[in-house]
Order: structure tokens, then sequence, then C-alpha cells
């Protein structure tokens, strides 16, 4: 019998959809993933000593250009990532693109980790920071499409959300290796080093990771249906034209942006970033201390991204994301009220030392002094609070003072720290229950032909644009609540922004999308 | 549910519109005056390109549902 092309290709095919082969197809596209998020998250975490060392704060132009690294890269630049790659990944076909996409981030991340500093060759350090943060938010924005319609095409359509899970998980555990390592550098080093030199570390080693990945990648084959429809000479001419200028096409665009990734990305980022600054900022936890709070949260919370996208192919995508969206308007303010109850320093105190501090410094030109003075309570649930209170006293009594400088740090007890990690870990269930199934409910609503373009942009409009503004939205919404009777204003206040795009998503939704997207059949696939 | 949707529609036509409106009155409270915080400049300067066309594909999207283009999208 004389085996055919047509018979090697079935056979390769029905390989890959079985066992090991599909397991190494899902591996192989989430470590590259995974890779990328921790580069664009590294970035984040690290902000303050890129600041410190490419944006000092007495520069006007430095702090714009600082300030349009984080719009910039995180917001506007990933959508046009998403175009290009996406049509570049329909023309040509999703293995090279995302192949780019993992190389242009890993040398984007490199290369910012050798830049000399402002100190060192001026403002050429924060333009040349900006581009390549620019540069990975390109990336970021081509990358994530490429590598869910990539595995999805791999897939049995009956597991399509449980083996897309795999990808899923990567942001979040990219986060989750972000900290990880940024804690264990500075571990490492010690913590005067990392403030000089080793927060340069982590982007550094990321060359490595890309190298592994590259490799990895390069090994890999093109997606079986990909393959297929581009031997049928069925691939699309112009894949932005077909997708957004279409009306039949563009109008699921809409659908899958308002009825599904918009009310996504506002509880993503809600559960993960913003759960995040509201511990910093607003319960003053200790800094390590936040970061293993959402360390353990991520570490029970990520099997769910399976869970929930295994259960999609069971029950539809659909009314499990709903439900998160759902979860998340209902219970976010009762969460926020339980963790500001939590980091509370307004309790019983049944211990308190003052030390009120000797003169640290005199200004021998000025004769200003600086008096510093440091409080520390324990309180009747085990928490500690630490404030240290910076004053400038003038020797010129006519001059005002500036306003003093008070660090508020709380620590909590063991009890009450699991409280919060729990409080964190609801939160991001309801990240694994958008966001489980979310990879192949757009990968099902589009052809093969316009799918990595027309899934892209909706991703990236509602995580980047919708999800990525929620720390400064709702920062913004709690200034606006402050009054002169209110000083402090309402800390929940910033929480309505994400409970009004998720309600706005989840009514659309709920209308307008349909059950099983798990059971459309595209024809000209 | 056909006419739900479609009566939907002009829901979130206003709420576009009404979001559209919201923005720009806040950004001109915002950025009026003599000094403004740069930071706030570059927010909004950021936030209108970027939110005013989406807000105008809520409305598209809402113009959609209006003529029964989501009618026949599967239960």
């Amino acid at each position: 019998m004389v085996s055919t092309s047509t018979d090697t290709a079935k056979r390769t095919d029905d390989h890959i959809k079985t066992g090991w082969g599909l397991m190494s197809v899902i591996l192989a596209s989430s470590v590259g993933t995974l890779i990328e998020w921790y580069d664009f998250y590294i970035y984040g975490t690290l902000a303050p000593y890129i600041a410190k060392h490419f944006f000092p704060a007495g520069n006007v132009t430095a702090s714009y250009l600082a300030a349009l690294g984080t719009f910039a890269a995180g917001f506007i630049v990933r959508p046009f990532g998403a175009l290009f790659f996406g049509r570049l990944g329909d023309l040509i076909g999703r293995k090279y693109t995302f192949l780019v996409t993992l190389l242009l981030m890993g040398l984007s991340t490199f290369v910012i980790g050798l830049i000399p500093g402002y100190a060192q060759i001026g403002m050429a350090a924060p333009i040349l920071i900006l581009f390549l943060r620019l540069l990975q938010g390109l990336a970021l924005g081509g990358e994530y499409g490429g590598a869910a319609t990539y595995v999805a095409e791999h897939s049995p359509a009956h597991q399509r959300g449980y083996y897309t899970g795999y990808i899923q998980t990567t942001a979040t555990v990219g986060l989750l290796i972000s900290i990880a390592v940024i804690l264990g550098t500075k571990g490492a080093v010690g913590e005067e080093p990392f403030n000089e030199w080793g927060w340069r570390l982590p982007f550094l080693i990321s060359i490595v990771m890309v190298g592994i990945s590259v490799y990895i990648r390069l090994k890999m084959q093109e997606s079986p249906m990909f393959s297929k429809i581009k031997h049928s000479g069925k691939l699309s001419a112009n894949p932005l034209k077909e997708s957004f200028a279409k009306r039949d096409n563009l109008k699921m665009v809409l659908l899958a942006l308002f009825g599904a990734v918009a009310g996504q990305g506002v509880i993503w980022y809600t559960g993960q970033f913003y759960a995040m600054s509201f511990m910093d900022k607003v319960c003053n936890l200790e800094f390590n201390s936040v970061r293993y709070i959402l360390a353990v949260a991520i570490i029970f919370g990520t099997p769910f991204f399976l869970i929930f996208g295994s259960l999609s192919d069971k029950i539809g995508r659909k009314w499990i994301m709903m439900a998160g969206m759902l979860l998340g308007i209902l219970t976010y303010r009762p969460i926020y009220q339980k963790m500001l109850d939590l980091s509370s320093v307004n309790k019983e105190t049944v211990a308190e030392k003052s030390s009120v501090g000797s003169v640290a410094t005199v200004d021998a030109a000025t004769g200003d002094s600086t008096v510093v003075t440091t409080t520390v309570r324990t309180f009747v649930d085990g928490n500690t609070y630490k404030e240290v209170k910076t004053e400038k006293i003038l020797a010129d009594a006519s001059k005002t003072a500036p306003k003093a400088e008070v660090k508020k740090t709380v620590w909590l007890s063991s009890g009450n720290w699991w409280f919060m990690a729990f409080l964190v870990f609801i939160q991001i269930l309801y990240v694994t229950m958008v966001y489980g199934p979310i990879a192949a409910f757009l990968v099902e609503l589009f052809p093969t032909r316009i799918r990595y373009t027309s899934m892209s942009l909706p991703y990236h409009i509602g995580n980047g644009i919708f999800g990525g503004l929620v720390p400064y939205i709702a920062t913004f919404l709690v200034e606006s609540s402050k009054t002169a009777d209110k000083p402090s204003g309402d800390p929940l206040a910033g929480l309505f922004y994400p409970m009004i795009i998720a309600g706005v998503c989840l009514l659309i939704g709920i209308l307008y999308m349909p059950a099983r997207t798990d059971q459309t059949e595209h024809h000209e696939d | 549910m056909n006419s739900l949707k479609r009566i939907a529609g002009i829901l979130w036509i206003v709420a576009a519109l009404v979001a559209i409106w919201f923005l720009f009155s806040r950004a001109s409270a915002e950025l009026s005056g003599d000094k403004v915080d740069p930071s706030k400049q570059i927010f909004w300067y950021s936030i209108l390109p970027v939110y005013v066309p989406l807000m105008l594909g809520l409305a598209l999207f809402g113009w959609y549902a209006l003529k029964g283009e989501y009618d026949k999208i599967a239960e």
C-alpha cells in the first residue's frame, strides 16, 4: 500500500491531537507566552527603580515620558500590535508570527537592562526606555492572539476550553514569576546593591528564558487548521479589511468586545492589579507582605483556569464568564470593605511605643533641621502599625515649612494575613471564571482565515484599555470623592468603574451572546 | 427576545453618547486653570483619543442591535 501525503498529514494531525503530541504543543506555546508576560510585568513591578534611574522627578520632560511609557505601552500600542501581528499571522502563519513577537519582547527587555541611567547619558536614557517599552507593548499585542489561536487550532473541539486554559494561566503565572524573581534577586544581592544595579538583573535574566523558548518554538509545526486553508488557497488576501470592514465580522468583533472582553478585562485587572495597589496604597501593608499575599492567592487560584476552561467545554463558555462578572459586581464592595477592616489602624491598641526622634540632620548653611518621629503600635487583633513622620523645621520662622512626610506601614497578624490572602484568592477565582474560557470563546467566534486579526484586537482593547485603566480611573474616582467635609474621600469609590463596565458587559453578554460558541461551525474552514 | 435586543440597542447608543459627554466635561474641568498638573494632562490626552472611539464603537454596536443584526445569533 502506498502512503500518500494526505495520509501522512492525517497521521501527524492524529498524533498531535492526542496525548503527549498535543501536550508538547501546549507547553511550547505556553512557555513563550509566559515569558512575554514576565517581561511585560517586570517593567511595571520595577517601575520605582526605573523612575529613579531614568525619569528624575525634577525634570518635567522626563515625567512626561514616564507617564507616556505607562499609558502608551499599556493601552495604545497593544491594540496596534494586535492589528500588525494579527494581520501577519493570518497572512504568513501563526508559528513565525509569534516567534517574531517573542524575539521582539525578549530583546527589548534585555536591552532595558543595559541602558545607562539619566545620570550618565541624560535625556537619551528616558527616550530609549520609552522606545523599548513601546516595542514591548507592540510585541505583547501580537503574542497572545497567536498563542491562543495556535493552541486552539491544535486542540480537539470538545476540549478546546481545557487546552487553551493552559495559555490562560500564563498571564497570572507570569506575574507570579516576576514577583518571585524580583524578591529572589533582592534577597540574593541585598537591598542597597539592588537599588543601585541589582534591579537590572531580572531584565537581563529574561534573555536566557527567551533563548530557550525561541529554540522550542522553532521546532514547532504550523497550526493544522491554518495549513489546511493555506493549501486549499483560502487564505484571506486582506485580513484587516475582512475583519473590520465587513459588517458580518465587525458586528462579531463589537459583540466580543462589549459582551465579553471588556468585562473580563476589568475583572482581571481589579482582582490582580487593583487588589495589589489597594493593599499597597490604601491598606498601607508592608511591601513584601503584599507580594506574598498575591503570590499565595495566585498559586491557589491558577488551577481554576483549567477547571473553568474544562467546564466551559461541557456547559458552554457564556454562563461561566457571565457568572464571574456578576459575582464581581455583587461582592467587590464587601470584599474591599473587609480588606480595609483587616488593615484598619482605628482599633483598640494594646501597646504603643513612640520615639520622639532626635534632630536627624541640621543643614549647616540654612540652619534648618529635620525631625523624625517613629511610632509603633500593636493592636488587640495582633496587627502592628509603624508610622514614620519626617518634619522639616525652618530656621527662618517667617517661611512656611513643607508638609510633613508620613510613611505608614501595617503588618498583619497571621490570622488577618491569611484572611486577606483568602479575599484576594476570591478575586483571582473570579478572574479564572472570566479569563479561563475566553481564549476558546474568541477563537470560536471567528473563522480561521481572519482569526488571529479578529480576536487580537478586541482582546487587547478589552484588557489593555478597559482593564488596564482600572488602577488609574479608580484612583481618579477616589480623588474625586474627597470633599472638605470628608478629606479622605470614599476609599471604595474606585470600584464603581469596574462594576459599571462589568455591568454593561454582563447585560450585553446575556442578551446577545450565543450560548454555545463551541458548537459554532465556520463553513469556509 | 429579538424585540428586547433591538430596544436595548437604543440604550447602548444613549450610554455611549452620555459617556462621551461625561469624558469631555470632566476633561475640560480638570484641564482648565492656570497651572495644570502634567500627569493630569497626559492622563486626559491619553484617555480621550482612546475612549471616545471606543464609545463610538458602543454606539455602532447599539445601531447594529437596533437594526436587528444580532437577531440571527444562535441562542
